[in-house]
């Protein structure tokens, strides 16, 4: 091909810079050639810190905890950095009524008595050596989201502050009715009261149904014995029922033929409702799903794809199908589940968004196999009352501004 | 004993010690775990008080000796007119879901006070001092209209809570028609 020489001068002019600047990039000094890859120095020896492993002090997944005096105080899973369903030990939320305790395993003592054959003590050691079980479940507080009832608590709320209190861990144990059976249940019996050791001696009534059903007596959590704040050495589990009653530090179940109505039943957990009256015995943490990125407090840096994704759970069974709006639900969309799926735990959901750069309001709704919907606040309302706290499990939206940034809204 | 003789009975011998039943003597079966527990220490144990008055104990307390121990202890975090104080982060029991007029029960109560109260030093009141409490916050809460009260077993099981009508039970309790209306009124007459 004839090239004009001008070409030729320029094409030579050209091809020298880019030399020149390529060997500016590659570090080239005339004077220095020995090797083409620059070594790193020596990582901190896993000698020095190895016994049991921290996270990188780049990940900036942390609880953050309630005010308040500190005795009766909660702290809440960061779900905006989470990924699949397994909630970090370290980071599953907890909330005590008085204090974390430091219990010696050797020392506690389980008893069961009451309307039973034969009353017995049990060793820790005794309860690990029945045959155990190993299940994934959620816990979430009643509580959870009671702020967002009637309105918004704060635009600026994350997703921290608003779901926060609900986390899922694999829990290895034994059935409580494995035990119950040893002590041999009489009759006439139609309810336990579940006893913890902390300093607040936190009692919930355990109807029987549901202690010959699902419920477990946990000493292991993902892997591991159970941390302290998560009831160390025994914890009752009472899958998809609200947190307070998976009664940590285990000491006593007393079976009994009626409930007792303990301080938290009528109280804390109870559900206010209109005209003063107090909704009880409210035990199911119904369908619930949220998005936890994008998410209120993040800001989308670009246009172009970005993955939604979230949790969702039911303490009826499992989840069966999420749906997506990105359109404040006007449409919806199926997202996809991202296996594994168990019932009464929480379940990953995956949706692909291109967002074009304007204003967009982004939630989720969750079905479960018992047929349960996730409602949106105004159902809720409806199906439960205009006033509330405990048990909210409303959809919701995200709203992601032309800037990108997202805040908490309704 | 000739050589091959106790050659045999050496064979005799290592063949019992290893069959099955011997060897399993020593290890605890499922039919042995836990241990039989006497009912005076069950006793130590059993600190609930059911609805029906089941574990109140004996011993009395009049309201005005509940009056000084709830300024001496409770004071600090409830606040003297028992509107809470919120930086020791203890709620109203005036209004909210804390009032003590709004509780179905007494019995819950005794029960609570006694296993969780102080916030920083549970367990440590007396059953008299208990009944004193009580006797004081239920004048102060207009529970009981008197000015002065003398409580014991008896009378706290006397006690109708004026709220108790309010209380909707959820149907996921699972409980028997039967079963609210016994739970709901608390048998006196007994």
């Amino acid at each position: 091909m004839n090239r004009s020489p001008e070409f030729e001068k320029n094409r030579r002019k050209v091809l020298k810079g880019s030399l020149i600047s390529g060997a500016l990039m590659m570090g080239y000094n005339a004077s220095a050639v020995s090797s083409a890859i620059k070594p790193n120095a020596i990582g901190r020896k896993i000698h020095e810190t190895g016994e049991y492993g921290q996270p990188s002090k780049y990940s900036t997944a942390t609880r953050i905890k309630s005010t308040g005096n500190g005795i009766h105080a909660s702290s809440r899973t960061p779900l905006a950095e989470s990924f699949g369903i397994i909630t970090p030990s370290g980071l599953h939320f907890e909330l005590h009524h008085g204090g974390v305790p430091s219990i010696s395993p050797t020392q506690h003592k389980l008893l069961i008595h009451g309307m039973v054959n034969t009353s017995l003590i049990f060793s820790v050691q005794e309860i690990m050596d029945f045959p155990s079980i190993t299940r994934t479940h959620f816990i979430e507080c009643a509580g959870n989201t009671g702020s967002e009832w009637k309105r918004v608590s704060s635009p600026e709320a994350t997703v921290q502050r608003t779901h926060g209190l609900t986390s899922c861990s694999e829990w290895t144990g034994v059935l409580l009715s494995d035990v119950l059976k040893k002590v041999g249940v009489k009759a006439r019996a139609k309810w336990l009261l579940a006893e913890g050791d902390d300093s607040s001696r936190m009692a919930r009534s355990i109807p029987l149904w549901k202690a010959m059903d699902d419920a477990m007596i946990v000493y292991a959590q993902n892997g591991e014995l159970l941390r302290e704040e998560q009831g160390f050495p025994l914890r009752l589990l009472v899958p998809g029922f609200e947190g307070n009653m998976n009664i940590k530090w285990l000491r006593r179940l007393e079976i009994g033929d009626k409930p007792w109505w303990t301080h938290q039943e009528v109280t804390e957990y109870a559900d206010p409702r209109p005209n003063g009256k107090r909704n009880v015995f409210s035990y199911y943490m119904e369908v619930k799903s949220v998005i936890t990125s994008p998410s209120s407090g993040m800001k989308l840096e670009r246009m172009g794809y970005h993955e939604i994704t979230g949790l969702a759970w039911s303490g009826r069974g499992s989840i069966t199908k999420v749906e997506v709006s990105v359109d404040n639900g006007e449409s919806w969309q199926f997202a996809r589940l991202q296996g594994p799926v168990h019932r009464k735990a929480h379940t990953r959901f995956v949706y692909d968004w291109e967002w074009r750069g304007g204003e967009a309001i982004i939630l989720s709704r969750a079905t479960d196999d018992d047929g349960n919907v996730q409602p949106d606040h105004e159902q809720l309302h409806q199906m439960k009352s205009e006033v509330g706290l405990n048990h909210n499990n409303a959809i919701q939206k995200w709203r992601v501004a032309k800037s990108g940034g997202i805040t908490n809204v309704q | 004993m000739s050589n091959s003789q106790s050659m045999r009975v050496m064979y005799l011998l290592l063949t019992l010690t290893i069959m099955p039943g011997c060897q399993g003597d020593n290890l605890p079966l499922p039919n042995d775990f836990g241990t039989k527990v006497s009912e005076t220490e069950i006793q130590r144990w059993n600190i609930d008080i059911h609805l029906d008055g089941e574990g109140l104990p004996d011993g009395q307390g009049h309201s005005k000796a509940g009056e000084v121990l709830f300024i001496k202890d409770c004071a600090m975090c409830h606040g003297l007119k028992l509107g809470g104080v919120r930086a020791m982060g203890a709620g109203s029991m005036l209004t909210g879901m804390r009032a003590i007029n709004k509780l179905p029960n007494a019995t819950s109560l005794f029960d609570y006070i006694r296993r969780a109260m102080p916030l920083t030093d549970p367990g440590t009141l007396t059953d008299e001092e208990t009944y004193a409490l009580i006797a004081y916050l239920l004048i102060e809460t207009d529970v009981i209209s008197q000015d002065e009260l003398v409580l014991d077993r008896e009378s706290l099981l006397k006690i109708k809570m004026p709220n108790k009508e309010n209380y909707l039970i959820d149907t996921s309790a699972r409980f028997m028609l039967s079963e609210k209306h016994t739970l709901l009124v608390v048998n006196i007459d007994k």
